[in-house]
């Protein structure tokens, strides 16, 4: 039995993917969801074999909600427009229909999963999810929010409420003015995708919203440190130093 | 250009008119000043003034042809200055022979004639500068008036095209996610399917059939958003609720062709995409002073949910729409609260242009 869950917020767009289902006696759809958050947490329950998944839905995108899982069941992309996407998919050679879609297109895909399914149960098919992940971060667009999760909750934190970001290993401490929430993204993802004329990227391992900074304080030879304005201490570089004059204008 | 003289019964009318006043002048002053019998300095002034004014109709060509933004100075005086000695002879030569041969018995007005050289020279010196000085005046009045002329069509032709391209265009995302709704309903609903085609295509012929430039009244605006929502709703379900509260009294007034459809789909992109609670869209129409209405559109929306993207084009887009189409700062006001987003919407009588 191949376990479904399909997440898409217009009904009637789950309608059509259920009854295209109806058919296939080795497929069980055990929940539909309408939104990311609610989704998130069915997976987390049912642990489904495959995904039928919308981008844009409400709270958090699917892609957003993807990369809050630690590891994720075969999926198949659903989507009417999104340029972004598309070009994704495309790259990736990942499973992906356009709405509206036929049902010989529908079962060309279902196929495909089945056969994945059969052949090897999970594994390094899953980077290709990762891929399509990381070329949606690949668009120019600056993020006007990150989606995390803590201690199983999922946070959708605006922008504006960075103060800094901190690299840790492979993830970056993110810190607003009242919390601090791991996510594995890269220094560099941030540093091409926040606001160039608010957050700076002081040093290798902080980015900081320039209205943070209180003070700057020699370090060392070179270097300086930046005081921030709840007496946080960051490391800032010879080149960030520039990049922080060059911005502030000082 | 037309002879400015005799382009029309009026201005001949005008021109004879002014030759007249100068003739009494004429009369008055040989009258006056020279004790010249009354009759005697009429027939002068009639001969002179009357030979003049032909003259002067034709004095319109070399001013039109000596345009004074193309030549030199110099040339435009050696010009000037020879085709005034040429009528100053030709006037005086034609006039006394006529008064000469005519009155050759009063010795005293023969004398006149003799000794008037110099007053008959400063006298057409200067009705030749009056003259050619009027007509520069008109040209120059008459390049103006074509320049602003020029200039305001020119400027419409440039609102044109920022028109075009401020124009919603429909949005391949609702086109799509709403064909995906109907091909869902043919199988599970197919009236439902039907009543939705119907509707989606209502809402696309609109968008496609009308001049995107022309006004066109509230009332038929209006039915389109009901055609559109009514997509959204099969789309969406009871997550969207559409209220509208139109006085009677602004339907046929003119509005610009889709200005609620991107505010209306705004709404429905902020407020029902990104909540999983219902959404109230409310339209509100009343008239208000200088024969204006007043439209407001508003929505409640999720204060939690975060926009993915930033806001704001869509709503710039039909506030120059407003600006260029009216020529009026101010019409597109907004204002967004804790739970409420609203969009004021004020449309004037009547457009600033014509045409339009």
């Amino acid at each position: 039995m191949i376990k479904v869950i399909i997440i898409d917020d217009e009904a009637p767009a789950r309608e059509i993917v259920k009854s295209f289902l109806k058919d296939n006696s080795d497929v069980e759809i055990c929940a539909e969801y309408a939104d990311g958050f609610s989704a998130f947490k069915g997976i987390k329950e049912h642990q489904p074999d495959l995904l039928f998944l919308d981008v844009q839905m409400p709270k958090i995108t699917g892609f957003e909600m993807l990369e809050l899982m630690d590891d994720y069941p075969e999926i198949i992309f659903t989507t009417a427009y999104d340029q972004y996407a598309i070009k994704a998919f495309s790259k990736n050679a990942l499973d992906y229909i356009l709405k509206p879609f036929s049902r010989d297109r529908f079962n060309q895909a279902l196929d495909k999963a089945r056969t994945k399914l059969a052949n090897k149960p999970n594994s390094e098919d899953n980077v290709s999810v990762e891929k399509v992940i990381d070329s949606i971060s690949d668009t120019p667009d600056s993020i006007f929010r990150i989606v995390v999760k803590k201690r199983g909750d999922i946070h959708v934190i605006p922008v504006t409420e960075l103060t800094y970001i901190e690299a840790q290993d492979d993830y970056v401490m993110l810190h607003t003015k009242t919390d601090r929430f791991l996510k594995e993204k890269t220094m560099k993802f941030y540093e091409s995708h926040l606001d160039p004329l608010t957050f700076v990227r002081v040093h290798r391992s902080f980015i900081v919203r320039i209205d943070e900074v209180k003070r700057l304080e020699p370090y060392g030879k070179s270097s300086y440190i930046a005081i921030l304005s709840k007496g946080q201490k960051v490391n800032v570089s010879l080149s960030g130093y520039k990049r922080l004059k060059e911005v502030l204008n000082f | 250009m037309k002879n400015p003289t005799t382009q029309n019964i009026r201005s001949i009318f005008i021109y004879s008119i002014t030759w007249v006043i100068i003739l009494l002048i004429h009369t008055a002053t040989l009258h006056v000043l020279y004790g010249l019998p009354l009759f005697l300095s009429f027939i002068d002034g009639l001969v002179f003034n009357t030979i003049y004014a032909l003259i002067g109709v034709a004095l319109w060509y070399p001013v039109f042809y000596n345009d004074f933004e193309k030549k030199s100075i110099l040339t435009l005086f050696i010009h000037h200055l020879s085709i005034m000695s040429l009528t100053l002879i030709f006037w005086i030569s034609i006039g006394n022979f006529i008064l000469k041969s005519s009155f050759n018995t009063f010795e005293s007005y023969i004398n006149l004639i003799e000794n008037g050289y110099p007053w008959r020279i400063f006298t057409g010196v200067f009705l030749y500068f009056g003259l050619v000085m009027i007509y520069y005046l008109f040209i120059y009045v008459n390049n103006l008036r074509e320049h602003i002329i020029q200039e305001s069509l020119l400027r419409e032709k440039i609102n044109e095209n920022e028109l075009q391209t401020l124009r919603s265009q429909i949005n391949p995302h609702f086109l799509f996610n709403s064909l995906n709704s109907i091909s869902s309903l043919t199988l599970s609903n197919p009236d439902k399917a039907h009543e939705m085609i119907i509707k989606l295509s209502g809402f696309l012929r609109y968008s496609l059939a009308h001049d995107p430039n022309n006004l066109i009244a509230l009332k038929q605006e209006i039915e389109n958003l009901e055609s559109y929502i009514a997509v959204e709703k099969v789309r969406f379900g009871n997550k969207l609720i559409f209220i509208k509260e139109i006085n009677e009294e602004c339907h046929k007034h003119k509005v610009p062709f889709l200005i609620l459809q991107p505010l209306i789909e705004n709404a429905i992109k902020h407020g029902v995409y990104e909540s999983l609670e219902p959404i109230t869209i409310k339209v509100l129409c009343e008239k208000i002073e200088n024969k204006q209405i007043k439209i407001t559109i508003e929505n409640n929306f999720d204060p939690q949910a975060i926009p993915l993207k930033g806001t704001g084009t869509g709503m710039k887009n039909i506030k120059e729409r407003l600006k260029i189409i009216y020529q009026l700062n101010d019409l597109f006001t907004f204002e967004k609260s804790k739970h409420l987003f609203k969009v004021v919407l004020v449309i004037p009588h009547k457009p600033a242009f014509r045409n339009m």
